[in-house]
């Protein structure tokens, strides 16, 4: 046992602190960038409550926590990404939300270089949006924690509880898909 | 396969794509004294206590009675007149009661249809914003036409509940500073028109039918069976979202016909879950009709219907066991001498 009540992993160690303590304590490590990467997908005003049942669900769930069998930022993500799935068509509803809504106001100070680029990345956003929408679940889920969170591969593994292979197969169809924009995944695919 | 992206581009836009979050006036702090504090997260409570799913048509009521439409001004409304109270019905009683006609559109006139919704609050607290939006479509006489689709954008509130329950504005509604997006296109095919999406298609072109966008030779290859229609609908919608979902999207286009709409109805009482059906229900706009409504999983799903032309009216969907309201819409249907016109 470390003498901060931690395990090897950086993750609850059941003989160690109290969860709450502990639970503060992954909170100020985790939650700023695990609530960027939920409002990022379901809107900001949802991504607070996820975040507070991600967090409080790690505290209830902390006994059975296995630090050998995945770090505490995966264990963390794959409780938030559970969490998230009862929101999946409030998800595609953002998705494509964005996808129909026109740019911003751009203001005419005469730099139309600029406007047009902007113009183009909108439309660029917009359609990776549309595609985003008539994505599965699993392939949201494996898409976005590796460009939004930021895992790696093993991580999203972890956090899924699903073979690395598949998530780097899944991964690279699902970018596949989108790069020759045919964005929809078939429902029924199994990796 | 046309190549559309590098691996480049792609990493590109996705981290452009909604990277404009912004922080809640709750915080991560207040959030961090919630989850120390092991309080469960819960939804906003109305003072009225909402019944069990058995009784789910008098929760019903309850919604019918607390949602209040607010004018699209600076100011917050006052309420209406209360409604008459939802009552429930059995199901072939609604859709015994139900006469189905469309009107006629001439030539050089358009059908007016416009879907206003109310969503984004997926935990149903009501002191979180609700977004309000409209998708507007003006349908010609010719199918073949040109078809105008605008979508806005209307604003954003806050709401609470007062003390008996209503739900009211809590400041002004904000607006946003988005334009309108207008798209045009023959045969209501707006996705051709779309660079993005078309792959060069023209519209009318190859054009698929589906419950996203149905189309005329669709619609008539639909079953004229009840039972048929509600397992093709099945077996069409993917796993990640509900049937009546999909007959939904299909009914608030406004072309399906008065002879499908019946059977498309009925099919709905076959879909998976618990269906009643529910008299003298309000829709966004307080329009009362009849509603078939599908419970699963403590959610209930309604669709509201006009019993004097079966139009589609709107629907509603919502959870009485947590006081959580996620969606409220309201369509209006009209003729109109021009594109962008209003009746």
């Amino acid at each position: 046992m470390s003498k901060d009540g931690t395990g090897e992993h950086g993750g609850p160690d059941p003989t160690g602190p109290a969860p709450a303590e502990l639970i503060a304590r992954l909170y100020d490590e985790h939650a700023p960038a695990l609530r960027r990467y939920l409002a990022r997908r379901i809107g900001p005003e949802t991504a607070d409550d996820l975040v507070a049942e991600t967090f409080l669900t790690a505290m209830t769930g902390y006994a059975g926590y296995d630090q050998d069998r995945a770090p505490v930022r995966s264990w963390l993500y794959g409780i938030a990404t559970n969490l998230l799935r009862r929101h999946l068509r409030q998800e595609r509803r953002r998705y494509q939300a964005t996808a129909r809504l026109a740019a911003r106001d751009v203001p005419g100070d005469g730099h139309d270089g600029a406007v047009a680029d902007r113009v183009d990345a909108d439309a660029r956003v917009r359609a990776l949006a549309s595609a985003l929408a008539k994505l599965a679940g699993p392939d949201l889920d494996v898409l976005l924690l590796t460009s939004w969170a930021g895992l790696d591969s093993n991580e999203v593994a972890e956090a899924l509880d699903i073979p690395v292979g598949t998530v780097r197969s899944r991964l690279h169809r699902v970018r596949k898909s989108l790069r020759t924009c045919q964005g929809g995944s078939d429902a029924t695919d199994v990796d | 396969m046309r190549q559309m992206w590098t691996d480049d581009e792609l990493d590109q836009v996705l981290a452009e794509l909604h990277a404009d979050v912004r922080p809640t006036p709750d915080g991560l702090a207040t959030t961090r004294e919630r989850v120390l504090s092991g309080e469960p997260v819960r939804r906003r409570r109305f003072h009225r206590a909402w019944l069990p799913i058995a009784a789910a048509a008098a929760a019903a009521a309850l919604v019918s009675t607390v949602l209040v439409l607010l004018p699209h001004t600076a100011q917050p409304a006052a309420p209406p007149p209360p409604k008459p109270t939802p009552v429930p019905v059995s199901l072939d009683w609604v859709l015994n009661n139900i006469t189905y006609s469309d009107p006629k559109i001439g030539p050089g006139h358009f059908r007016y249809v416009r879907d206003q919704v109310w969503a984004g609050g997926v935990s149903g607290d009501p002191s979180k914003p609700l977004t309000d939006r409209a998708t507007t479509t003006w349908q010609p006489a010719k199918w073949t036409d040109q078809w105008l689709r605008r979508d806005s954008v209307l604003g954003s509130l806050t709401v609470r509940a007062d003390e008996s329950g209503q739900i009211v504005a809590a400041g002004p509604e904000q607006k946003p500073s988005l334009r309108d997006n207008d798209v045009r296109a023959g045969c209501a095919d707006f996705d051709a028109v779309d660079p993005q999406h078309s792959g060069g298609r023209l519209p009318c072109v190859d054009q698929k039918g589906s419950w996203l966008t149905p189309t005329p030779d669709w619609l008539a290859s639909l079953p004229k069976d009840a039972v048929a229609l509600a397992t093709k609908l099945k077996a069409e919608t993917p796993s990640d979202v509900s049937p009546l979902y999909m007959a939904v999207q299909a009914l608030k286009t406004g072309v399906v016909p008065a002879d499908i709409r019946p059977i498309l109805y009925r099919a709905l009482t076959y879909l998976p879950g618990d269906a009643s059906g529910t008299k003298d229900v309000a829709n966004l706009d307080g329009k009362l009709g009849f509603a078939i409504g599908v419970v699963k999983q403590g959610v209930v799903d309604e669709i509201l219907i006009d019993p004097s032309d079966g139009t589609y009216l709107g629907e509603r969907q919502y959870e009485p066991a947590n006081d959580s309201i996620f969606l409220i819409s309201a369509m209006r249907y009209g003729v109109v001498d021009k594109l962008g016109g209003t009746p």
